[in-house]
């Protein structure tokens, strides 16, 4: 389903080139839930950008269900949904109906399926009540719930969550965890990245670990825990960013 | 699908109450001060109340009467007048010799020293009352000198000389003044009003990382540009417009010296299309600038720090335009932009209304807007611009 071939990018600053990710590769199964672990700056967020085609890499491919990004990004745009952040991507001024329906006609979508997947979606996380409220006023949980749902608006087979629960409180990021959980069963490919081990402990059956740029693991939880003969994922994760990349 | 783009951020911007604010409001207000400024002190025929003038105790009473009869002055009688006009007292102090009278009679040509504020236009134009005055004394004393030698005034002035204004009416500095007024409003308006959408729909949108939803989108680059930069225009039309009406209104219905100069009963067809296009034209360039600066802008506040300096940069072809006849107005003029617009707001109001200047200002206009927008679309297609710092 989606497939990185030796993917660098680099940064050009005024004094030095910054290499944010280095020679990655790695493969994902369709209806895959795979954690992106790495610390902060580690990379993460400049692979999902580079994943979602908002980036280009400098070197290397990405294919997502055997297309390459560079060549089909249109068509590869229509088939992943991207959140980076908790909730982020909202216009204030407008309500949550109007940010929902203004994504759904950029996707191309017309007006009769655009009412239904609002109203399925509203239902789904229980917005009915603030859907044509305008988002200013809105509290974290909110807004999470109705970026959630310009992500998911044009059904993507792909999901990428960058840190979704930073900063949310423990009911919301736990309703966030259960939404991962049931679009996995619904078949959508998912990745997400985090530094909380527990959560990814919890929602995935893969990892990606990420540091300086590097891929230092790429597999099943379960193999890993054999490996490292521990579940302890906090330590396994400290333990492999000083080991460096031996296993990918 | 630069449409759904530019429905979105219409919507958004006027639910902006500091767009609506610098859009709307604040070119009426603007126009309706410096219209109201312009006819009640710089185009007042007097001032408005009386102006205190100093005068040396000493002075011959006779001169001092003569002062005391002009209308719009208070005579103050002081030991120092100069002084206390140095001090900041008096905009105006009189040194008036005490046997004045006397010494016109023996023929010594004696002095009145006038020191006068020349930063003051009502101290300008209470000296104006004062030398009028003078003046008048002086033809009367010649005068009577000229009756006892047996002679008519007519010996001093042999010819006279007739002064009449191109336009054939005596409206020149009213007609001034609204040119004036209505290039610094327009060109303010315009820019003021998109100002607000242009720092918020770039630098904003990468400052609230909503931009990095919009590009997820799979629309075209090139349509959220459009979209977003039709909405800066259209913000800007909209105030240059609104300021065009405040200002024609405003003089139409509340001054006595502008209105009679800006007279467009025959014209009004003319220049209404003519400014229109005009105001078009230059929001469509501006919007584009204004746009390509937000896009160089990680923040809003960085955004309106950067457009700051151009809006001093605009006012630069308005100060070379403004000892400049219409008359004199050459092809370049329409062809330079930002001074194509000052030159043509000139013209209109002068009452010429010539097809080629009107297409020389279009013509270049797009030309420039041309390569803003290839610009903008270059910058937009690159992360670096689009998504700012972080990426």
């Amino acid at each position: 389903m989606i497939h990185v071939k030796d993917v660098t990018r680099r940064f050009k600053d005024k004094k030095e080139t910054i290499e944010a990710v280095k020679s990655v590769s790695f493969h994902i199964n369709k209806g895959e839930v795979v954690g992106l672990l790495g610390e902060n700056g580690a990379g993460k967020t400049t692979l999902l950008r580079m994943i979602s085609s908002i980036l280009e890499p400098t070197e290397g491919t990405i294919e997502i269900d055997g297309q390459r990004i560079d060549q089909h990004g249109m068509d590869i745009k229509r088939k992943i949904g991207v959140l980076f952040g908790s909730e982020t991507g909202l216009y204030d001024r407008l309500t949550a109906r109007e940010n929902l329906t203004y994504f759904a006609r950029l996707y191309n979508i017309n007006k009769q399926e655009t009412k239904g997947r609002i109203e399925e979606l509203a239902k789904r996380f229980g917005m009915t009540d603030y859907l044509d409220r305008k988002l200013q006023g809105f509290s974290k949980g909110m807004r999470q719930k109705v970026a959630i749902a310009r992500t998911l608006i044009h059904d993507p087979d792909v999901i990428l969550f960058d840190e979704p629960t930073t900063g949310l409180d423990i009911t919301s990021a736990n309703l966030f965890r259960e939404l991962i959980h049931q679009l996995s069963q619904e078949g959508k490919t998912i990745i997400f990245s985090s530094h909380i081990m527990e959560e990814v402990q919890q929602l995935c059956e893969s990892i990606l670990m990420i540091h300086k740029g590097e891929l230092v693991y790429e597999g099943l939880l379960e193999d890993l825990y054999k490996e490292e003969e521990t579940d302890n994922l906090n330590y396994i994760f400290m333990s492999r960013l000083v080991r460096g990349k031996e296993h990918v | 699908m630069f449409r759904h783009v530019y429905a979105k951020e219409m919507i958004d911007a006027f639910r902006d109450k500091k767009t609506l604010f610098l859009s709307v409001i604040i070119p009426i207000l603007f126009t309706i001060g410096i219209g109201l400024f312009m006819d009640n002190v710089l185009l007042a025929d007097t001032p408005e109340k009386p102006v205190d003038i100093a005068i040396n105790t000493t002075a011959d009473p006779e001169v001092v009467n003569w002062l005391e009869s002009v209308e719009i002055v208070n005579v103050k009688l002081l030991d120092d007048p100069l002084h206390a006009s140095k001090e900041g007292d008096f905009l105006i102090s009189v040194e008036i010799d005490s046997k004045f009278t006397q010494a016109v009679e023996e023929g010594h040509m004696p002095v009145i020293s006038i020191y006068a504020d020349p930063s003051s236009s009502r101290a300008d134009a209470a000296v104006n009352e004062i030398m009028n005055m003078l003046t008048m004394k002086q033809s009367e004393m010649v005068a009577i000198e000229l009756e006892a030698a047996d002679l008519t005034a007519d010996v001093l002035q042999p010819f006279d000389v007739e002064m009449s204004t191109l336009t054939g009416s005596d409206d020149g500095l009213s007609k001034y003044m609204i040119t004036i007024i209505a290039q610094l409003v327009i060109v303010i308006a315009v820019m003021m009003g998109g100002l607000p959408a242009s720092s918020d729909l770039f630098a904003g949108e990468k400052e609230r990382n909503t931009m990095e939803a919009l590009i997820m989108t799979p629309v075209n680059r090139i349509h959220i540009l459009l979209g977003k930069w039709l909405t800066i225009a259209t913000l800007g039309i909209m105030s240059g417009v609104f300021s065009v009406i405040t200002l024609v209104g405003f003089v139409q219905l509340f001054t006595t010296n502008m209105k009679e100069a800006l007279d467009l009963s025959n014209n009004v067809f003319y220049f209404t299309s003519s400014l229109t296009v005009g105001i078009i034209v230059f929001a469509l360039l501006v919007s584009a600038l204004e746009m390509i600066i937000s896009m160089v802008a990680n923040t809003m506040k960085e955004a309106q720090n950067y457009v700051s300096p151009i809006i001093f940069l605009a006012m630069i072809p308005y100060f070379i335009l403004i000892d400049v006849s219409p008359h004199e107005f050459t092809n370049t003029y329409f062809m330079i932009p930002f001074m194509n617009i000052y030159a043509l707001i000139k013209q209109l109001i002068y009452g010429i209304y010539d097809l080629t200047s009107i297409l020389l200002v279009v013509g270049s206009s797009t030309v420039f807007i041309l390569i803003a927008l290839g610009i903008g679309m270059i910058m937009f297609s690159k992360s670096k611009w689009v998504l700012g710092k972080s990426s």
